[in-house]
């Protein structure tokens, strides 16, 4: 290998304007509400014949809400009849019916190309079949990392998993070269010579887990990693919320972070440069906020611009395996207003799962409001903890939190971690303490369960 | 309208491994297309036809190896799955095993065999199913233990080496890759034009080389 590594003679050539040019596609990224709403009219009216006709299970659970496709001439009609669906309908069409598409493919099995699964993250995986082109992935997160400063001569890295096919072919759509590696935190002594090495301006994905390493990592050898992180011009963040302490530590490193995370099964949503939401690409996805009590599109009130609500998917790209009013569990904060970058798409701001949700005494707890109260403790300052949730009503909060090193007294411990919880979330918590390489066992390298079931 | 940039001539870089360490490696497109047209006639020889379904399982970091194999699943007409070869995920691979008929499994290692069993699942009925296994490491030997006859796959340095039949040597390509040996070390040569040449490059796989094919050496006692 020369010592010279390619691309950085184009990179510093680059005659393109980060912060002018910030737009991959500007025609869609900006087009108008009225622009994107005519989309969303056309493309549902041809989804929803399309998918009857080819799909047994929106045939099966349109037809028992007495819904028929003539019923559906605008996208009024499409939300006040067509019903909802979740991953539990799928499984539950894929269970009784034998079929492993939860009756959702509409082309035949002998097109397909790839089929890959979801994270698992709720459960069982459940198949994503896809139709790919030979040689890869298309534009699809063209527009998130050109607005994060990917140009043509860039390295990007990626630390990523394989279940997601082979993601890491999407930087040379704008011109730019992946740097290759596992998320695992035994790479992390390899990602940061490499990245002396190459210099890259983007990384997909940072997590939890590995900014726990990292500073693991700094304390055992004495890393710059302030250095490591200077030529970043964005640093992708994902998996969960970002505690205090990690946001500490990025800060102090110098990691421009940008959240990202998935938008309802159906696409991908990142923060701009403007930090005021994350995006969604509205012709890719037609995106709903309801009621997260809704039962129905009876009681399905869609919430005000800029409340909080479940977010509602249905896929506009996708001929092979479409999501159609796909209730995500995801409870959003989201607007439809302009951003200041100038894009026109929806933002929403991520707040948990609904699933994750426990009341206890009247009170509304998520993970989230969890967080800080568990790391403000040096022994629990990882973060790393999760809610018992044996049902959604709950006499009493119970977690279960990671610890390090060897705590003398953990009985001590506990009553700190309790007294802390109840001062931030206002109920007091059992605590169960446990250490941290414990939890760390339970998940994916990126995250860990927040909700078990015992 | 969106920009259309022409892809870089570097592919990307991954790494290969010699024993522990692990060794960057810059890729251009033309190679990667180059192994991916070697890896298409490999496939063919052990079996795979359009309309099969190939399950493989590798970690990201292996990309360098794994995309030109992936490629040429594509452009044999065949399907694909993908699972990361590392215990915690032994539920996807069990979940896509369980769900659905595969013809080929591609890269079986030692972490996905323990991720299996760590399931309760015994390999031989999860495997059952598979006409052509294609395993790694130590997972040869515990998927023949299981009462299967997989196929041997070696990540051999930069090269990739693959037995065209259960209990036949893995090779290489021989217009891509010379091989030789250093004090019972496999070493490896481009033969082709590549962006990081390699000339006897180490590979931390003992051994001995027949012609284009790998002998592997007894695991040590």
């Amino acid at each position: 290998m020369s010592d010279q590594p390619s691309g950085l003679d184009d990179a510093s050539a680059n005659p393109l304007d980060r912060d002018r040019d910030r737009f991959f596609d500007p025609d869609i990224e900006t087009a108008s509400r009225d622009e994107l709403a005519a989309l969303h009219e056309e493309k549902l009216l041809e989804l929803v014949p399309y998918a009857y006709e080819r799909s047994a299970f929106y045939r099966k659970h349109w037809s028992e809400a007495g819904v028929h496709p003539r019923d559906v001439k605008s996208v009024d009609d499409f939300r006040e009849r067509i019903p909802f669906m979740d991953k539990d309908a799928i499984r539950a069409f894929r269970d009784g019916y034998r079929d492993p598409y939860g009756g959702l493919l509409c082309i035949p099995e002998s097109e397909l190309t790839a089929i890959n699964s979801t994270s698992g993250t709720t459960g069982d995986p459940t198949l994503v079949p896809e139709r790919w082109a030979v040689g890869g992935s298309g534009p699809a997160l063209a527009r998130d990392f050109w607005e994060l400063g990917v140009r043509p001569g860039d390295h990007v890295a990626i630390p990523m998993f394989t279940f997601r096919g082979p993601i890491y072919n999407f930087p040379h759509v704008l011109g730019a070269v992946p740097l290759i590696f596992d998320h695992s935190p035994a790479e992390l002594p390899r990602i940061c010579e490499l990245v002396r090495r190459y210099r890259p301006t983007s990384w997909y994905t940072m997590s939890g887990p590995f900014l726990l390493a990292l500073a693991e990592l700094e304390t055992a050898t004495g890393v710059d990693l302030a250095d490591v992180f200077s030529s970043f011009s964005s640093i992708v963040f994902a998996g969960e919320p970002l505690g205090t302490r990690a946001k500490a530590n990025a800060e102090r490193w110098g990691m421009p972070l940008f959240h990202h995370s998935a938008a309802g099964d159906v696409g991908a949503a990142f923060e701009c440069r403007e930090h005021d939401g994350l995006h969604v690409w509205e012709d890719v996805g037609y995106y709903e906020c309801i009621d997260p009590d809704a039962t129905g599109p009876g009681n399905a009130t869609p919430v005000a611009d800029g409340a909080v609500g479940e977010l509602v998917a249905t896929s506009l790209g996708s001929d092979v395996f479409p999501l159609i009013r796909y209730r995500s569990d995801d409870l959003d904060r989201f607007t439809r207003q302009r951003c200041a970058c100038g894009r026109t798409h929806a933002r929403l701001w991520t707040l948990g799962r609904k699933g994750d949700e426990v009341v206890v005494e009247g009170r509304s707890v998520l993970p989230v409001d969890v967080w800080a109260a568990v790391e403000a403790l040096d022994e629990t300052a990882a973060g790393l903890f999760q809610i018992i949730r044996t049902a959604r009503h709950v006499d009493v909060l119970r977690l279960r939190v990671g610890y390090a090193g060897t705590p003398g007294n953990l009985g001590a411990l506990a009553e700190l971690v309790a007294d802390s919880v109840e001062a931030g979330v206002g109920v007091r918590p059992q605590v169960e303490l446990v250490a941290n390489a414990e939890l760390l066992k339970l998940g994916p390298p990126h995250k860990i369960p927040r909700v078990a079931k015992r | 309208m969106a920009r259309t940039i022409a892809p870089p001539e570097l592919w990307g870089v991954g790494q290969f491994r010699v024993g522990a360490e692990s060794v960057g490696w810059e890729l251009s497109q033309a190679e990667i297309m180059r192994d991916a047209q070697s890896a298409t006639a490999v496939l063919a020889d052990i079996g795979l036809r359009p309309g099969a379904r190939v399950l493989v399982t590798s970690l990201l970091s292996e990309a360098s190896h794994v995309w030109p194999l992936t490629l040429g699943v594509l452009m044999s007409g065949a399907q694909l799955s993908s699972a990361d070869a590392t215990p915690f995920d032994g539920y996807r691979t069990a979940m896509f095993l369980r769900t659905l008929r595969y013809d080929m499994a591609l890269g079986v290692s030692d972490a996905v065999i323990d991720g299996l069993e760590q399931l309760g699942l015994d390999i031989g009925a999860a495997f059952a199913d598979v006409a052509v296994i294609v395993a790694r490491g130590q997972a040869y030997d515990r998927l023949e233990d299981a009462g299967l006859r997989p196929s041997r796959i070696i990540l051999l340095g930069p090269a990739t080496a693959i037995a065209r039949a259960p209990g036949a040597p893995a090779e290489v390509d021989p217009e891509l890759w010379g091989l030789d040996t250093v004090d019972g070390e496999i070493v490896v040569t481009s033969l082709t034009e590549r962006r990081q040449p390699f000339v006897r490059q180490p590979t931390g796989v003992a051994g001995a080389v027949d012609g284009s094919r790998v002998v592997l050496a007894p695991p040590a006692a």
